[in-house]
């Protein structure tokens, strides 16, 4: 069984298993997750918290209520639960994977007969330290870790995964392609860029590809080109979009720094990237996704949807579990990134800031909006959007 | 599939493993891996009741069991929302005891 057309195949054990952390992630992240904020209120708020506005007694007062949330019984429960079921879940998609990974090859292999799109990988690509100092969410091999020419096990790890953690934490309009966020992004150039029609789009760390293929489809004219870090995950994102019928050009290469020309492309994104780099990156990025731009064209960069200034300083403290304990390097930059300030002062215009609904049913509407405050669940991203 | 010239090896760095053992949460690393062990062995239960209602229904349906009918059987919507919701009371029953804050009882 497969979670669609080119995923790596499971046996039913594997469906099964990875079924149950799906669903135990949900009653994790949901009903007993509400347990840490009673625990919260009961003994270690104080009056004080609600009112706290300063960025650096914000930041001291989430490490005060991490240090005290760490000696409380029902959070040290908590947390030994959900770090079990993240790694329960790779260890399940591990092997799902590497039982299938011959048949992937042979299947490359057969695709690349008539490919429409293709792939380039670079063997002396300086992977930066945020990707190599640990396993971004807690993934065995992160990113980057490439075993061979042929390799695939990256990027097929993380299409498996992904699909079953964002099922497990309730975003299920993606369902088992995973692609909320592509879908997203083109509803937001629907409603904000209508007249948009760029012949030449990059996708900046695309990963497994997952979220490049909404855009290829919202525009089947354009020359897509999407880069990722890691090599075995662009051989399987190529994989993947020929299987489904995308043409996107896939290449192993670093955001900060790429090997394309001056604004040469009409819109370029990335896509839940700068959470997983650093604050500088991060402004290395941006300012590469400038570079990049033609006069006119559209940048639009999707993040997770959390942001300091919309949470009490509890929220902020329950986020900082990803940065401490499901190695994501860069969540609380990324929270607390001045994203218009930055985008200024690099040159963009007509900025744009917000949270974008999550389209219902998948394909963007256009009436989808940008929102000044997060919806209820994970029912949008956010986005930075402007033009050159 | 085009690779760029380089007299360098293909793959970029060693593996790194996991960081699973760091963050005792439980006081005892021991306790840690006993939740990783109970989780586990839970998901190989539901593996093993999924299984079982998977040759129920081929029973029923008077059909070969056979490994292959096992694995490649596709629960009828019917089926795939009652063993979701089986599944869905396992977790609420098993792991429901997380729920136990571990306070002290009044009056002590």
């Amino acid at each position: 069984m497969q979670f669609h057309p080119e995923s790596p195949d499971l046996g039913a054990n594997d469906l099964s298993r990875l079924g149950f952390i799906a669903d135990l992630k949900k009653h994790l992240y949901s009903r007993l997750a509400i347990g840490n904020r009673k625990v919260y209120e009961k003994r270690i708020a104080r009056d004080t918290d609600r009112s706290l506005s300063d960025p650096a007694e914000q930041q001291a007062r989430r490490e005060e209520i991490r240090q005290q949330m760490e000696d409380e019984p029902y959070f040290q429960g908590w947390s030994a639960a959900v770090r079990a079921s993240q790694d329960l879940m790779w260890l399940y998609v591990g092997q799902a994977v590497d039982g299938d990974l011959g048949r992937m090859a042979n299947r490359l292999t057969e695709l690349e007969r008539g490919a429409k799109g293709s792939v380039e990988t670079r063997s002396d690509l300086e992977i930066p330290r945020y990707i190599s100092a640990s396993d971004i969410h807690r993934m065995p091999g992160n990113y980057h870790t490439d075993q061979g020419p042929r390799d695939l096990r990256a990027g097929a790890m993380y299409d498996l995964g992904g699909a079953v953690y964002q099922l497990g934490i309730g975003n299920r309009q993606g369902a088992l392609l995973n692609d909320t966020r592509g879908h997203t992004l083109v509803a937001h150039l629907r409603r904000y860029y209508p007249s948009l029609k760029p012949a030449r789009i990059l996708d900046m760390g695309c990963s497994a590809g997952h979220n490049t293929i909404p855009i290829c489809q919202a525009f089947p004219e354009a020359e897509v080109q999407a880069i990722d870090i890691g090599a075995a995950m662009v051989r399987y994102a190529h994989l993947r979009a020929e299987g489904l019928g995308a043409r996107v050009h896939f290449s192993q290469q670093n955001a900060e720094r790429t090997r394309f020309e001056d604004q040469s492309f009409d819109l370029v994104v990335s896509q839940i990237v700068l959470h997983e780099t650093s604050p500088e990156a991060t402004e290395r990025i941006i300012a590469e996704s400038y570079r990049l731009l033609r006069p006119g064209g559209v940048v639009v960069h999707l993040e997770v949807p959390i942001r300091y200034e919309h949470s009490d300083v509890f929220d902020q403290f329950s986020r900082t579990w990803e940065e401490y304990y499901n190695n994501e390097p860069n969540i609380g930059g990324a929270a607390l990134t001045d994203f218009r300030a930055l985008g200024e002062r690099l040159g963009f215009r007509n900025i744009l800031i917000g949270y974008q609904s999550i389209p219902k049913g998948g394909a963007a509407s256009g009436e989808e909006t940008l929102s000044e405050k997060p919806a209820f669940g994970p029912g949008s991203w956010y986005i930075f959007s402007a033009t050159r | 599939m085009a690779d760029t010239v380089s007299s360098k090896p293909t793959y970029t760095v060693e593996f790194i493993p996991s960081v699973t053992r760091n963050a005792v949460f439980l006081g005892n690393p021991v306790l840690d891996n006993m939740m990783h062990a109970i989780i586990a062995l839970s998901a190989e239960v539901w593996a093993g009741q999924r299984r079982l209602k998977v040759v129920e229904s081929l029973l029923a349906s008077k059909r070969e069991v056979t490994f292959e009918a096992i694995e490649t059987y596709v629960p009828t919507p019917e089926q795939e929302k009652a063993w979701a919701a089986e599944r869905d009371l396992m977790i609420k029953t098993t792991f429901g005891a997380l729920l136990n804050g571990g306070d002290a009882p009044s009056g002590s």
